[in-house]
């Protein structure tokens, strides 16, 4: 699919030469994929709207059952400066950029075709191959039971399998009780699988805890972590240990004899 | 948790206490108190094979020389109750001094469990045997704090040495 924008100050025969100038360029090279230039108006007015945000330019080209888009964006500054090209492709779903954006200027007045060639040429690889897989982060973290968050959505606790997230930064928050909590930052590329090791240290502050919300407050002691529990099971305890000792004494000593007469026992 | 439950273990055996014997209780009936002049039990063991035996006792004279007790040749106990100890210490259930009953507390450290021996026992009175009984005991020794009754009726033609008149 290919998706050719421009603003207001760049004339529309010169977005439409554009469009069609790489639908041209890039259908021999799309081995019998059709290569859609995307026309309507009210379409290229939503991906428009998109702007940067990724997955709603993944969810119109999944939409449009395409698997990529080229997106032209053409602008211009002033009503005879030059027009600035910038080429984006882009992947369904995750609308994840597949390369860094190309940009090159053009001349209204010149064949876009022609200067558009070095860059589809380089681009053409990219854009046939198979949309790389999601970008993995696998988390782990040297307490069992750790909170992991992604980005403040809560993933789940350690041990974790590998999460699929989208390309592009992250910010990793990782709280444990009895621990200091922990945050870190990656930036992940399409198909790139990163493994962040963390070793949570034990903190000297047990009675705080990271709320569900992520805030942090005071929280009520276990009954094993107040010293009543233990003061009991001393005493019982300590009362037993006598009991034993005056027990083992007594146990020492010969039975009293039982009051009556003996009798001799029977051989 | 382990030694929590070691404590009421050591509770108990703190409360454990020495063996209390049981209780023989010699019940004469048409008897007077003041007409016994002596009382002769028997205990013959369970027959087997072979015979057992009592063995000897270490003391022969006990309650300041009340009860004496003794093995004779076959091997049986031999309990002989004075006349002054049975007379302090019986205790009448009928009118006046009638049928009294003495209470012997008995114990023995047999610790196996056999079958019941007989009982066998005389009163004398006035000279001559007033009264009698026999019994076959249900184990022996018996329960610990069990109580058996042991019954020696006025023999037929001794009542008046039974239950004679007078002080």
């Amino acid at each position: 699919m290919v998706v050719a924008l421009g603003s207001g100050r760049v004339p529309p025969e010169l977005v439409e030469a554009v469009r069609s100038a790489l639908v041209a360029q890039l259908d021999p090279l799309a081995g019998g994929r059709p290569v859609l230039p995307l026309a309507l108006e009210s379409l290229a007015a939503s991906f428009a709207a998109c702007g940067a945000d990724a997955a709603c330019l993944g969810g119109q080209i999944a939409g449009a059952g395409a698997i990529g888009a080229a997106i032209a964006s053409l602008s211009r500054r002033g009503a005879r400066g030059p027009v600035t090209l910038s080429l984006d492709l882009r992947d369904p779903v995750s609308g994840a950029p597949r390369l860094p954006t190309q940009t090159l200027s053009l001349d209204p007045a010149a064949d876009p075709a022609t200067a558009l060639a070095p860059l589809v040429a380089a681009l053409a690889p990219v854009f046939f191959s198979p949309p790389p897989p999601p970008p993995e982060l696998l988390v782990t973290v040297n307490v069992d039971g750790a909170e992991v968050r992604i980005d403040d959505a809560l993933v789940g606790r350690t041990p974790l399998a590998a999460q699929r997230l989208t390309p592009g930064p992250h910010v990793v928050m990782i709280t444990a009780l009895g621990h200091s909590g922990t945050r870190r930052e990656v930036s992940l590329d399409p198909g790139e699988r990163e493994r962040l090791d963390v070793t949570l240290a034990p903190s000297a502050v047990m009675d705080e805890v990271i709320a569900a919300d992520g805030t942090a407050g005071p929280r009520e002691p276990e009954w094993y972590e107040q010293w009543w529990p233990w003061a009991i099971v001393g005493g019982v305890v300590a009362v037993g240990v006598g009991v034993g000792i005056g027990a083992g004494v007594a146990a020492s000593e010969p039975p009293p004899l039982p009051m009556g007469i003996p009798l001799p026992p029977i051989r | 948790m382990r030694a929590l439950v070691l404590v009421p273990v050591l509770l108990l055996a703190g409360c454990a206490s020495a063996p209390a014997g049981f209780s023989l209780d010699v019940q004469l009936t048409g008897v007077r108190l003041s007409a016994v002049e002596s009382v002769r039990l028997v205990i013959t063991p369970a027959v087997a094979d072979p015979m057992p035996r009592f063995s000897a006792p270490d003391l022969g004279s006990y309650e300041d020389g009340g009860v004496l007790i003794s093995v004779d040749d076959d091997g049986q106990l031999v309990l002989l109750v004075t006349g002054e100890y049975f007379r302090e210490n019986a205790v009448p259930t009928g009118e006046g001094d009638l049928d009294p009953r003495l209470s012997l507390e008995l114990w023995s450290d047999d610790t196996v469990r056999r079958a019941g021996p007989t009982i066998r026992g005389a009163v004398v009175g006035g000279g001559f045997e007033v009264a009698s009984g026999s019994a076959f005991l249900p184990e022996w020794p018996l329960p610990l704090g069990d109580r058996f009754t042991f019954t020696m009726p006025c023999t037929a033609g001794r009542e008046s040495m039974c239950r004679p008149s007078g002080p």
